[in-house]
C-alpha cells in the first residue's frame, strides 16, 4: 500500500512540538465570526418567535428537527471515540479527540431541548412514555440531556488532560503523568464511554418518543426509537469524517489523518447505512402487511403521502448512495471517498429529522386511537430557517472556539499508538505488527 | 491479544487430528445414548403421524407451541455460526480461529434441526411438498408467495447451503491434511473431499478469497433468515405479535443465545478433547465480552417491545403483557425468564475471573439458553391463550404434553449427535487457521515489555 496516501509517520516529539505551535490558533478566525453572526441571528429569530405570541405547537416543527439532528450528529461523534477505544480500533486514534470535542453540542440541545419540551401539548390523557408519572416529561428529559452533555463534556475533559498539560504547561494543576493517574485516566474514559452509550441511547429514545411519537395518534412503533439511536450513529461517524477531512484539507492535519483512518471508517460507515435500510425495512413491511387503519396513515404521513420526497431522498442518502459507492473498493481505500459519502450521509440525516419532526408536529391533535388523514407537508419560514441554521452554527462556532483549548489530535493516544505500532521483517518482505496489550 | 502458545505445525496436525483418526471408547457410549433420544424421538413422531396432533397440548387457540418455540430457538442458535465466523474474520479479529469450525457445524446442525420442526408441527408432513413447491402441475397448484410457507423454507435453505458452503470452503485445506495421514477408506472419503488441495499458491489465494467472499454474502443471509422467521408472527395481526421491532429484536435475540452455545460447545470440546492449549482462557474472556455488549442490546430491544407496546395503551396489548407477567403459569416462566437470560449471566460475566473461568462459562452460558428457550416460549404461547371475546376462546391453559418435551430433548440430541459425528470424522478445529495465526503472531517491545502483537497488512 505504499502508494497510496497514508499518514506521513512521525515521532512523538514532532506531533508535540507541532501541537504547541497550532495551539490557540487553531480554527479560521474569519470562520468563527460568520458561525457567531449566523448563531446571533438565529437567537434573534427564536426570539422573535417566541415573542409573536402563542402559536399553535405545530410552529416548533423545524426547531424539533434541528434538536433532532444535532442530537444526531455533534453528540453523536463522542461515540466514534468511545467504540474505537473499545474495540482497540487503532485506525481511529487520530480522530478520536475529533470526535469527542462534538459533545460541545450539548451546550445547544440542551437549553433547546427544554425550551421545546414545554412548548408541546398536554400529556395527559394521551400515549406517552411517562405514563402521566410525576415530572414527565420535562424533568427527566431535561435530566437525562443534561446528563449527556455533562457526561460528553467529562470525557472531553479528561481526555484532553494529558494533552493540555503538555501543550499549555499546566501540569501544576495535577496532571504529572504518574501510572495510578495513566490507569485511572485509560479506565475512566471506558467507563464513562460506556455511560455516554448508555445515556445517549436513552436521549434518543426520550427525544423520538416525546417529541415525535406521542404527537401522532396511533403511533406506537417499536422499532422507532433503535432507528433513531442508529441512524444518530450513522450521523455521528459521519459528521466526524466531515469535520476530520476539514480538519486535514484546512487544519493542517494531513500528517496525522491518514488514509488508514477513512478506509477503517467507510466499513463501519457501510455497515450502519445497511443497518438503515434494515430498520426502515422492518418498519414498512410490518406496517404495510398490517394494513389496519393507524397504519395506513402513519405510511401515508412518513413516507408516501405529503413526506414522499423527503423520505425517498433520505432513504437514497442514508443507504442507497452509500451503499451504492461504498461496496467499491477504490471508493472505500480513498480519502475522498469516504468524506463525499460522508457528506450524503449528513444531509441525508437532516432532511430525515426534517420528515420525522416537521411531519409529527404537523399532526393537528395527539388525541385519539390512530390518525384520522394525513396534514399537508409544512414548508419552513423564513424564521424555521434561522433558527435551525442559528442552531447548527451555534455548534460549529463553539467547536472551533474548542478547538483552540485543546488540541485537536489526542496526543497521547497518538504516541501510544506509535509505540505499539512496528515495522517488523516477515520472510521476505517488512510488514506493520500491531500490538495489542491485554 | 490473546495469551500466546508456540505449537509446532506436527503437534497441531496431531493434536487436531487424533479423534478424527483414533476412536475412543467414549465415543460409542455417547452415540448409544444420543442414539437412544433420537429413537424415542422418532418413534414420538412416528406415533404423531399416526394419530395426529391430538398427543401435543394444542387447543383452541394455542396451536403454535413448543414445536415452534423449538423452530425459533434453534433457528436463533443457529445464528452463532455467521456471527463468530464471518463478522470475526471480516474484522480480522484473532480470537476467532478456534471457534469458527465449532460455530459454523452448530449452525448447520442447529438449522436442519430447526426445519424439522415446522415439518413435525404440520402433522402431515408429505403435504408440506406441495406447500413449498409448484409441482403439482396437474392440478394448478402453486405455493402463494406471499405465505410464510414460502418464505421461511426460501431463506433457511438459503442459510443452510450457503453455511454448508462456508464450512466446506475452510475445511478444504484441512482434508488435504487428513487425506495425506489416512488410510483406505477414510483416504478416499478425505481425497475426493479434498478436490486435488495441494497447498499451491493459487489454491491459498482462491481458499482465501471464497472465504472473505462468503463471509461477506452470508451476512445478509444470516440476518435475513430470521428477520423472516420474526415476521411469521409480525405480519400476523396478533397483539403481541405486531411489532414493527420483531426483526432485530429475534436477529439480537439469535446472536445472543448463539454466542451463548458455542461458549457452551467450546468448553464441552476442551473438556473431552482436552484442547487447553487452542481454545483458552482468553477465547472465553473474548466471548463473555461479546455476550456483554450482545446481550445487554437485546435487553435494550426487548425492553422496546415491551414499552411500546403497553404504550399503545391497546387493551389487548396490555392484557397479553398482563398474561404474561402477571398470569399462572407465565408469572413464574417470566421472572426465570428473565434471571437466566439477562440477569444472572450479564453481571457475573462483568468480572474477568468469571469471564476466564471455563466452569462458570459453560454453566452461565447454558443458564442464557434456558432462558432464551422460555423467552420464546412467552412470546409465542400467552399472545395465542389471551381471553378474547368470544366466549369459544375461553379455554384451558395450554400445558405441554410429554411427548412434546421427549421432543424437545430429540431436538438437542440430534445436534449433539451431528456435531459429535462431525468432529469424528473432521477437526473441529481448523488446522490451517490455527497454523495462520501461529504465523502471524509476533512480539513487540515496548519499554520494558513485551506485548503481543500480530501481523496486519
Amino acid at each position: 500500500m505504499a502508494h497510496l496516501p497514508h499518514a506521513e509517520p512521525l515521532t512523538a516529539e514532532q506531533a508535540t512540538r507541532d501541537a504547541r505551535v497550532r495551539m490557540g490558533r487553531a480554527g479560521s478566525t474569519v470562520a468563527m465570526l460568520i458561525l457567531a453572526i449566523l448563531t446571533l441571528i438565529g437567537l434573534f429569530a427564536l426570539i422573535s418567535m417566541i415573542m409573536g405570541g402563542p402559536h399553535l405547537y405545530s410552529r416548533w416543527g423545524y426547531s424539533a428537527a434541528a434538536l433532532a439532528f444535532l442530537a444526531s450528529t455533534a453528540q453523536a461523534m463522542p461515540m466514534v471515540a468511545f467504540a474505537t477505544r473499545l474495540a482497540k480500533g487503532y485506525w481511529a486514534l487520530p480522530i478520536r479527540r475529533i470526535a469527542e470535542i462534538g459533545a460541545i453540542g450539548g451546550l445547544v440541545t440542551t437549553p433547546l431541548f427544554m425550551f421545546l419540551l414545554f412548548q408541546l401539548p398536554d400529556f395527559h390523557g394521551r400515549p406517552s412514555i411517562w405514563f402521566d408519572w410525576p415530572g414527565g416529561p420535562q424533568l427527566w428529559d431535561s435530566i437525562m440531556m443534561a446528563l449527556l452533555t455533562f457526561t460528553g463534556l467529562a470525557i472531553l475533559y479528561f481526555s484532553s488532560r494529558p494533552d493540555r498539560a503538555v501543550t499549555r504547561g499546566t501540569a501544576g494543576q495535577g496532571w504529572f503523568g504518574g501510572s495510578r493517574q495513566w490507569d485511572v485516566l485509560t479506565a475512566g474514559l471506558v467507563v464513562l464511554g460506556a455511560f455516554y452509550l448508555m445515556v445517549f441511547v436513552f436521549v434518543h429514545v426520550f427525544i423520538v418518543s416525546d417529541l415525535a411519537i406521542s404527537l401522532v395518534p396511533g403511533w406506537h412503533s417499536a422499532i422507532i426509537p433503535p432507528y433513531h439511536a442508529i441512524s444518530g450513529l450513522q450521523g455521528g461517524l459521519a459528521t466526524t469524517l466531515l469535520t476530520a477531512g476539514a480538519l486535514r484539507r484546512f487544519g493542517g492535519l494531513d500528517r496525522y489523518i491518514g488514509l488508514d483512518v477513512f478506509w477503517g471508517a467507510s466499513k463501519l460507515l457501510l455497515g450502519l447505512s445497511l443497518l438503515f435500510f434494515y430498520l426502515t425495512w422492518s418498519e414498512l413491511l410490518t406496517n404495510w402487511y398490517g394494513r389496519q387503519a393507524s397504519e395506513r396513515f402513519l405510511l401515508d404521513l412518513f413516507m408516501f403521502g405529503p413526506y414522499m420526497a423527503l423520505f425517498i431522498a433520505s432513504f437514497c442518502m442514508n443507504f442507497v448512495l452509500p451503499l451504492a459507492l461504498l461496496i467499491w473498493n477504490p471508493i472505500r481505500v480513498s480519502i475522498r471517498g469516504p468524506i463525499f459519502v460522508a457528506g450524503i450521509i449528513f444531509f441525508g440525516n437532516l432532511i430525515d429529522r426534517v420528515r420525522i419532526y416537521v411531519a409529527s408536529w404537523s399532526v393537528v391533535s395527539p388525541v385519539g386511537t390512530h390518525l384520522e388523514f394525513a396534514p399537508p407537508a409544512q414548508m419552513p419560514d423564513l424564521m424555521d430557517v434561522l433558527v435551525f441554521m442559528g442552531a447548527v452554527s451555534a455548534v460549529g462556532f463553539l467547536y472551533l472556539l474548542t478547538l483552540r483549548l485543546v488540541p485537536a489530535i489526542c496526543l497521547w493516544e497518538l504516541k501510544t499508538g506509535l509505540l505499539l505500532k512496528v515495522e517488523q521483517p516477515f520472510l521476505k518482505t517488512e510488514v506493520a505488527v500491531v500490538a495489542k496489550p491485554r | 491479544m490473546q495469551e500466546w502458545r508456540e505449537l509446532s505445525s506436527p503437534k497441531i496436525n496431531d493434536d487436531l487430528l487424533k479423534f478424527p483418526l483414533h476412536t475412543p471408547m467414549w465415543f460409542w457410549v455417547a452415540a448409544a445414548g444420543l442414539g437412544t433420544v433420537i429413537g424415542a424421538g422418532t418413534i414420538s413422531f412416528a406415533i404423531m403421524i399416526g394419530g395426529g396432533l391430538q398427543f401435543l397440548g394444542y387447543n383452541n387457540q394455542a396451536q403454535w407451541a413448543v414445536l415452534i418455540t423449538n423452530f425459533v430457538f434453534w433457528i436463533g442458535i443457529s445464528h452463532a455460526g455467521v456471527m463468530i465466523s464471518a463478522i470475526l474474520r471480516l474484522t480480522q479479529a484473532e480470537w476467532r480461529r478456534p471457534v469458527t469450525r465449532g460455530a459454523e457445524i452448530l449452525t448447520v446442525f442447529s438449522l436442519a434441526t430447526a426445519m424439522l420442526m415446522p415439518i413435525l408441527h404440520s402433522g402431515r408432513p408429505w403435504r408440506t411438498l406441495y406447500w413449498e413447491f409448484p409441482f403439482d402441475f396437474s392440478r394448478a397448484i402453486w405455493p402463494d408467495v406471499r405465505s410464510a410457507l414460502v418464505w421461511d423454507p426460501s431463506a433457511i435453505f438459503t442459510y443452510l447451503l450457503s453455511s454448508v458452503m462456508f464450512v466446506y470452503v475452510a475445511l478444504i485445506p484441512d482434508l488435504s491434511v487428513a487425506r495425506d495421514r489416512s488410510l483406505g477408506v477414510m483416504h478416499a472419503i478425505y481425497a475426493a473431499a479434498a478436490m486435488g488441495f495441494q497447498g499451491t499458491k493459487r489454491q491459498w489465494r482462491l481458499q482465501a478469497i471464497a472465504g472473505i467472499l462468503l463471509s461477506a454474502l452470508i451476512l445478509p443471509v444470516f440476518v435475513s433468515v430470521h428477520s423472516i422467521v420474526s415476521w411469521d408472527f409480525a405480519m400476523a395481526l396478533v397483539p403481541g405479535w405486531h411489532s414493527t421491532v420483531f426483526p432485530p429484536y429475534f436477529v439480537i435475540g439469535a446472536v445472543h443465545s448463539g454466542v451463548s452455545a458455542v461458549a457452551t460447545l467450546m468448553a464441552i470440546l476442551r473438556w473431552i478433547f482436552h484442547l487447553e492449549d487452542y481454545i483458552t482462557d482468553d477465547h472465553f474472556d473474548s466471548l463473555g465480552r461479546l455476550l456483554v455488549v450482545v446481550s445487554t442490546t437485546w435487553l435494550f430491544f426487548f425492553g422496546m417491545d415491551f414499552y411500546y407496546g403497553i404504550f399503545s395503551r391497546d387493551e389487548m396489548e396490555i392484557g397479553i403483557w398482563n398474561l404474561r407477567i402477571f398470569e399462572p403459569p407465565y408469572n413464574v416462566l417470566f421472572p426465570l425468564f428473565l434471571l437466566t437470560a439477562y440477569l444472572i449471566p450479564v453481571p457475573l460475566w462483568l468480572f474477568r475471573n468469571v469471564r476466564r473461568s471455563v466452569k462458570w462459562m459453560f454453566w452461565t452460558s447454558i443458564c442464557v439458553n434456558v432462558g432464551m428457550w422460555m423467552e420464546r416460549y412467552i412470546l409465542i404461547v400467552p399472545p395465542l391463550s389471551n381471553k378474547q371475546a368470544f366466549p369459544f376462546s375461553w379455554v384451558t391453559v395450554y400445558q405441554p404434553q410429554p411427548i412434546e418435551w421427549l421432543l424437545v430433548a430429540f431436538t438437542f440430541a440430534i445436534v449433539s449427535t451431528g456435531i459429535l459425528v462431525f468432529s469424528k470424522i473432521f477437526p473441529i478445529i481448523p488446522l490451517f487457521d490455527i497454523k495462520e495465526g501461529q504465523t502471524l503472531r509476533r512480539v513487540v517491545q515496548v519499554g520494558r515489555r513485551t506485548v503481543p502483537g500480530v501481523v496486519r497488512d
